[in-house]
């Protein structure tokens, strides 16, 4: 897994770029969307939204290609399992 | 002589026909992810998991990042579908006072992972009522089967611990307020009263998590096939299914 955060804004930014490319929302194959939606994402006090997404994810062309770019801007950073864990619900077991 | 061939005709005849689990009343759920007529997908990925019960009671993903894996021939020549982490299907089965669950399926790693699951009817922390964890080489299969609410108590749970690699055919029945019993591969492995009777809605709605947002939940499962009935399955239509279920899955049932 890697774990992800940014504003919102950028989140829905990238969401929509990735659905405009794979065209989504696609009725044939019951598919809405590319990613989660930033409502539905755990977020801090900061309005930060926290995305935990496999390797092999990103690794498909199109995500390959835009994470070093939004990563270098600043406008997407990537963090550890354990900065992810702190902004989730609890677990129910763990 | 002539006797002795009819009853073993017979017998071979009841080996091949293959058993229906609509043929026995109850039957709430039936995920068979060998059926691909029953499974859309997205790519290799699964946006729906269609039910055979004649309930409609589907499991789906409408996310792409949260869709399982279709894998094909995952056992057996057969297609199963494979949850790693943060992959959840979701749906709406309700259980009951009274259930059977038959699960067929496999840890993919050494990993703890949450299986079935109550959700969004229990507030911020849903209820499991299965999921694999790991000490060793020993798998143990938890049934959750007390009060299934929010914090559910790891003593509110049965265990069957095995060290059998690959596939099982795994078996929970729970009756509110009465004993809680648990199978492995047929065979009676674990039982236990339950301490209270459920509260409220059971209302199973997730496979692969512990929560619809996938945020929490380690996973890392194949299923082959889920049948569930609202009700307590006597042992002979149990062993039915089971045998079935064997048979499909290739996995010995004793």
């Amino acid at each position: 897994m890697r774990y992800f955060r940014s504003t919102a804004a950028v989140y829905e930014s990238i969401r929509s770029q990735l659905d405009a490319a794979w065209g989504y929302p696609n009725a044939e194959t019951k598919t809405e969307t590319a990613l989660p939606a930033a409502h539905e994402l755990p977020a801090d006090a900061h309005d930060r939204v926290y995305l935990a997404i496999s390797a092999e994810y990103c690794d498909y062309i199109l995500p390959s290609q835009m994470l070093p770019e939004l990563l270098a801007s600043g406008a997407v950073e990537e963090i550890d399992a354990a900065v992810y864990a702190a902004v989730l619900p609890p677990s129910p077991l763990g | 002589m002539t006797i002795t061939r009819l009853t073993a005709a017979r017998r071979l005849r009841e080996q091949n026909v293959s058993f229906d689990p609509r043929s026995l009343s109850g039957l709430a759920l039936w995920l068979d992810a060998s059926d691909s007529s029953a499974v859309t997908l997205n790519g290799t990925t699964v946006s729906e998991w269609r039910d055979k019960s004649g309930n409609a009671r589907h499991a789906s993903q409408s996310t792409a990042a949260r869709q399982p894996t279709y894998t094909t021939a995952g056992q057996n020549s057969r297609n199963v579908i494979t949850f790693a982490s943060g992959r959840v299907l979701t749906m709406s089965v309700p259980l009951g006072p009274a259930f059977t669950i038959l699960l067929v399926a496999t840890p993919s790693t050494q990993a703890n992972s949450y299986i079935l699951a109550c959700g969004a009817s229990f507030g911020s922390s849903p209820a499991i009522i299965s999921r694999f964890t790991f000490s060793g080489v020993v798998r143990d299969w938890e049934f959750y089967h007390d009060d299934m609410r929010n914090n559910v108590s790891t003593t509110d749970r049965i265990q069957i611990a095995t060290t059998q690699a690959g596939y099982s055919v795994v078996g929970a029945t729970h009756i509110d307020g009465g004993s809680v019993f648990g199978y492995l591969n047929g065979p009676q492995a674990a039982t236990k009263a339950t301490a209270a009777s459920f509260a409220g809605d059971k209302t199973m709605t997730l496979i692969g998590a512990s929560n619809a947002a996938a945020t929490t939940n380690p996973a890392a499962f194949n299923i082959a096939e889920l049948i569930i009935y609202s009700r307590v399955l006597s042992a002979t239509e149990r062993g039915r299914v089971t045998r079935q279920l064997g048979r499909r899955w290739n996995i010995t049932i004793t």
